[in-house]
Order: C-alpha cells, then structure tokens, then sequence
C-alpha cells in the first residue's frame, strides 16, 4: 500500500506527497475580492511542504460572496492577483488549485446589500428571508461557475475544485431540507449539481484537473430532524454519475453549516479523524481518488489511514491554521516540533463574526512576514510570573529574541489553569493540552531558566532586579455566596483537580462555566441539576459562541438529562434541599447531596499591583489582566515577547 | 502507555467503537490494548470510558 509522502496522480497532474492544504476561507483578501500581500505571505508558508494547495471557497459571483473579505473569482480584474498567487504557491513545490462556489443563503444581506438569493424561500437562520433564483437566474449562475474555473486556469492554477458542501449553494439545490416548492427542471435534486460538473468541465477542458468537495451526509435523521442528503444516495448516484461526466478527486467532508456543526467543524469534544469512516465509504465505491478531511492532526493517524486505504489523500484545515509547516515536519520526522489544533473552534467564531480569520495557538496567522520574531535591540533580563500559556508563550518569545528569561510558577509543573480546563473525567476537553505542551518543549529547547515551585513576592523581585517584568499569574475562582446551612460545597476546580468528594444528586451553580462539568457529571451517573442566576446558559467566554460547541454541548444536556434552571437564585438551604427562586418570585426545592460551584474566575492580580507602582517596566498578560480564554492569553503574551 | 483497570472494566466496548486507531479490542469480555504503540495520545477513550478505566500516560 502508499503512504501519504508517496506521489499521487490527480486527473494529469502528479502530486510530489498526499498531504493537502483544506480550503480554508481565512477572509483577509480585499473587499473587492482580489489578493493582497497578507494573502501571499500566508499561502508562501502553507505550500512549503503539502503535495497540494486548495486556495480557499472563492466566490464566482458578487451575489454569491459569503463572507466580506473573502477571495474572489467573480470577474476579469482578479485573474492578476491569482496569477500571482499560483506563482507563490507553485514556487514552493505545490500544485495549486482553487476552491469556488456560490454562497447562496450562506451570504448575508449585510455584506450584500441585496437580498439573499437561494434555493427556495426557505432560511437558514431565523430572519433570513432568501428569494428564490428563476431558472434563467440558475442558468446564469451556472455560467458564472464556467466563467470563474476558466479565469482559474487562465491564471495558471494547476486545478479547479467545485464546493459542494457545508451549505452552499449546489447543496442547497441537493438537499430535500432546502429544496422544496421549485416546479422547473431544478426541483430534481441532483440537476443542478451535474450541470455545474458538466459546465465547469467543458469549460477547463479534459486536461485540467477538477475535484468536487462534498458533504456526503447531511446527517438528516440524526441531526436535523428530517432527511437529508444520505451516503447511499452519494455513493451510488451522485459521485458515479460526476465521474461519468469527469472529475479527478472526491473531497468527502460532511454535514451543513448552521445546522450539523458537529460534523462539518468537529469540535474538541469530538474524536480525532471523526469523518474518515465517510471518506472510506466513498473509496469503497468510487474510482477517483479520495480525499478525506476533519480533526487529522496527528501523524501516526494520518499515516495509517492512507496506509489502510481508508482514504487515497489528506487534508488539513485547522491543523494548518495551527502550525502551518505541519506537513514538512511530519516528513521530515519533526515530529514532536508540531504545534497540534486543539480544535477549539477559535477560527470559525471570527470567521462567523465576519472578521480575519485568527488562531488561538498561532498567533503569526495572516501576519507571517509582519510578526516575525528579531532579535531585541537591547538585551534585558525578564522575569516571567506563571507557567501558564500566558507565561510561556512571553518567555518563550522574549527568548527567542534574546533576552535573559527566568520563568517562575508557583506550584510543581507548567500548564496553568489547561491542566484544570482539559481534566473533564467524562468530557473531552484533552486537546486543550496540546498549547502549553508544545510552549513547555519550545521553551525547554531555548535558554530560559525555568524555576518551579516558587511563588514569587514583591521582596523577591526587589532581590533579582529583573529589567522587565511579565505578570502572567492567571485567574482564580470566584465564591459564590451561599445561604446559611448548605453543606458539601465543593468547587469546580477541586472537581477537575480529583479531588472533590461528590454526592449521587448533585446541584452546579452557575450555567456557564459550569455546563461542561454538569455534562460530565451526568455521564459519571449523577443527578444534575444546573442552576442559572442569568437567562442564558453556556456563554462562558471560552465556549466561543460560533465555535461549534455550543450547540453540541446543548444536545448533551438534554440527553444526559441534566435540569436546566435559568433565572434562578438560591435562596435558603435546608438539610438536604435547596429552595431555588425564580424572577417571578415562584420556589422550588431540589434534593442535593453536593454543590458544586462554577459562577466563573476573577484575574489574580494582587501581585501586579504591589509591584506595577515602582516605576519598573511591567506587563500584565492573560487572565491576570480579565478572566477570559486561552486566545488572549497567547496572543497577549506574544505581543508583549514582541515588545520587550 | 495505555493502562486499563480490569477490574473497573465493564467489557461495553466504547473504546473500541470509539478509539481512531484501533488500540483495543474486546478479550474475555474485557478491553485490552493490543496495538499499544499505535496510540497517538489523543486521550479520548479516558473520558469514553464510562467506567474510567483506562488512563493514559505519555
């Protein structure tokens, strides 16, 4: 059998290895659509290494552009830029290809300032209100598909790939969940899709290679409640039949933006290559060489995939975003050097929030050239406070640049509060890990002088008279005031810590950042109940809100059958129940054998400010400034390192 | 190393459904890691198992 770092043929074209760089849409463009030199930087980095580069879901027309910043196809003016962007990739070894589609009611009227244009009326978020395409308008749009995979090879790209997934036009034509009420030729669902195939194909011509990315199930029972697209209808009909009309790969990726997210942004609580079964499935029954994507980070994984013949190539999206050079070190064997997603989905929440696309463990992403570490103009020495991410990421930064780094942490090991958050006994939150492990062997790889078990006083740093202080001590947990006779109260801390001795009937207080422990508990057998002061559950700051792991998160709740109770306060405890009121004043009593708290963390400053007023050059980085996530902790100390 | 309590272990076979590399599989009624070098350390079947059973270490 191959392996992934033997060469592959792909319709004419040969790839040196069969990693692949996943379209990514990193929305850092132009406005208008065209590259600019954040666009190159970023591409000369990511095609060091991947047999081939899948430039990012490109709009073909000015109606179909999803998100503001995004590349774009749509016209003449652009086959420049792309030009030079095939060159930057082309240089470095890859073959290119682009990645085009129609957003359909993906788009938004914001960024449109038309309305949505769609399938049928029928919306993807509540508001939306799509307006239907005629059948000359879907024929248009089909022509635009043609007009746009021709500008690609006219700018010199090696291929083309058709976006068939995620909620994009062409599956909102396929699926039965979209596609209702039309009464032309494309209320048949698959017509739309093959006439784009056939266009797109008569317009490259039959030597230039073209892949279609497919959601090959929407997961339609499982998920939404309703049919959807399905495996056996993908497998058997609509691959065979693109393969008739001619296409050189199959990008199987799953489920639907907005609605499956699970799948088609599998989150940290997900397993690793979680859609690789699909993939298989496709392989199976198809000719054409099969690209498998979603959480395939880990070399031993990827290698055994393609050496099982599960999937012929592999592709990376947010692996990627995480360390872009990750397929050069896995062949050239680096591989403890690369920095592992940890798939917290920080990515698409700003994606979603239509801003740049930015990575909680990279915090160079779309800045390669310009956040590039030098040397510091005057040597310092820096005393770093906190092992944490915060901590590491300054010392290892301020390092590299040359400074005199001391580190100091106050208890036995590195990793700070992500030893505590990627503790769930029943939740995975594991990959959490993978930041200050990769920061921890960097850091061990420079010269900085690590010092553990020490907490540090205002007289001690009078004593080592650092030139610049980074303050990283982190956040603690908030106490929670609870009414006179409740008893075995623990806190959420001493509960991921292992140390928390807990009851069969168990009361969380605090819905956000309590949720992932009630759903943990629930799976240990207990009886949750959690109670909420606000009217909204898992909003804690880490649960990124467009992350893909609200709604999963939501769905264990219900089926762990945790009671959710919003609006509620404690009001008194007596022997072993709680009475909880709601805003309208109404009681309630729940049985409890433990209380645990979580109603959130307050940054630890204290030691800031005693030695912030002595006129010394001090910074303050991470939760130690306002408790909030990991991305921040990062990239503040990042900055700072840059600073020093 | 993968270590699994056998006496905490059930046999439900979660982590052979679950883990990505095919480290386990089902012996008299009990999960054992068979292809313990394949491990990647993603420490998933840890929080699968119902019965915390298995632990990980690198």
């Amino acid at each position: 059998m191959p392996t992934v770092y033997d060469p592959i043929k792909v319709g004419t074209i040969w790839l040196k290895n069969r990693f692949v760089v996943a379209p990514t849409v990193k929305n850092h463009c132009n406005e208008d659509g065209s590259i600019n030199i954040r666009t190159l930087n970023n591409f000369e980095v990511e095609a060091d290494g991947p047999g081939l580069v899948i430039v990012s879901m490109s709009f073909t027309e000015k109606a179909g552009q999803a998100f503001q910043r995004q590349l774009g196809v749509h016209n003449d003016k652009m086959v420049d830029g792309l030009h030079e962007l095939a060159n930057v990739i082309q240089k470095q070894g890859a073959k290119a290809a682009v990645q085009i589609s129609h957003g359909g009611y993906l788009c938004n009227e914001g960024t449109l300032f038309e309305p949505v244009r769609g399938v049928s009326e029928k919306p993807l978020l509540p508001g939306q209100k799509p307006v239907p395409l005629t059948t000359t308008e879907v024929e248009c749009v089909i022509e635009n598909y043609a007009k746009a995979a021709a500008r690609i090879k006219r700018a010199g790209f090696d291929g083309v790939e058709l976006h068939a997934c995620h909620g994009s036009l062409a599956i909102q034509f396929m699926s039965p969940f979209n596609n209702i009420g039309r009464t032309d030729r494309y209320a048949v669902r698959t017509t739309f899709l093959y006439e784009v195939v056939q266009a797109m194909r008569d317009a490259v011509g039959p030597d230039f290679a073209f892949g279609v990315r497919l959601s090959v199930t929407e997961f339609g029972m499982e998920d939404l409640g309703y049919p959807g697209i399905t495996t056996e209808e993908t497998v058997n009909e609509y691959i065979p039949t693109m393969e008739k009309i001619g296409i050189d790969w199959v990008h199987a990726s799953a489920g639907r933006i907005g609605i499956t997210p699970f799948h088609n942004f599998p989150p940290l609580y997900a397993p690793r290559g979680v859609n690789v079964n699909i993939a298989e499935e496709v392989k199976k029954k198809c000719h054409t060489p099969v690209i498998t994507v979603g959480r395939l980070q880990d070399q031993k994984l990827i290698e055994k995939i393609v050496e099982d013949g599960r999937a012929d190539m592999v592709a990376m999206c947010r692996p990627i975003i995480a360390d872009p050079r990750i397929a050069k070190k896995m062949i050239e064997g680096r591989t403890d050097d690369i920095r592992q997603c940890l798939a917290c989905n920080w990515c698409l929440h700003v994606l979603f929030l239509d801003l740049p696309v930015e990575c909680t463990m990279n915090p160079f992403y779309g800045w390669e050239k310009e956040y590039e570490v030098t040397p510091a103009k005057k040597l310092k020495k820096v005393m770093v406070i906190g092992g944490g991410v915060g901590g590491l990421q300054a010392a290892l930064t301020a390092s590299q640049r040359g400074h005199e780094v001391t580190l100091y942490e106050k208890s036995g090991d590195l990793g700070g509060q992500v030893k505590l958050a990627s503790a769930f006994p029943r939740l995975n939150t594991r990959e959490l890990r993978n930041l200050p492990d990769w920061l921890a062997r960097e850091v061990k790889k420079t010269s900085v002088k690590v010092v553990l078990n020490t907490e540090i006083t205002p007289q001690l740093v009078e004593k080592e008279k650092p030139d610049a202080i980074v303050v990283a001590t982190g956040a603690k947990e908030m106490a929670a005031a609870l009414p006179e006779g409740a008893k075995n109260v623990v806190y959420l801390w001493d509960y991921l810590r292992g140390t928390a001795k807990i009851g069969n009937k168990v009361v969380v207080l605090g819905g956000n950042e309590g949720a992932e422990a009630a759903v943990s508990l629930a799976r240990e057998g207990k009886e949750v109940t959690l109670v909420e002061e606000g009217s909204d559950i898992l909003m804690a700051p880490y649960l990124y809100l467009f992350g893909a792991r609200r709604e999963p998160m939501f769905r264990w709740l219900d089926e762990e059958k945790v009671t959710v109770l919003t609006e509620h306060t404690v009001k008194a405890a007596t022997g072993n129940a709680l009475t909880l009121v709601d805003k309208w004043g109404t009681e309630k009593t729940v049985a409890y054998d433990t209380i645990l708290v979580a109603v959130g963390r307050e940054p630890e400053s204290e030691l800031y400010n005693a030695i912030a007023t002595r006129g010394k050059e001090v910074y303050l980085v991470g939760d130690a400034k306002e408790a909030r996530t990991m991305v921040q902790a990062n990239h503040e100390a990042f900055w700072v390192g840059r600073h020093i | 190393m993968v270590k699994i309590e056998l006496e905490c272990c059930d046999g439900c076979g979660d982590c052979v459904e679950e883990c990505p590399m095919g480290v386990f599989q089902m012996a008299s009624n009990k999960a054992q890691a068979v292809n313990e070098e394949d491990c990647m350390t993603c420490w998933h079947c840890e929080t699968v198992c119902p019965k915390l059973a298995i632990t990980i270490t690198e």
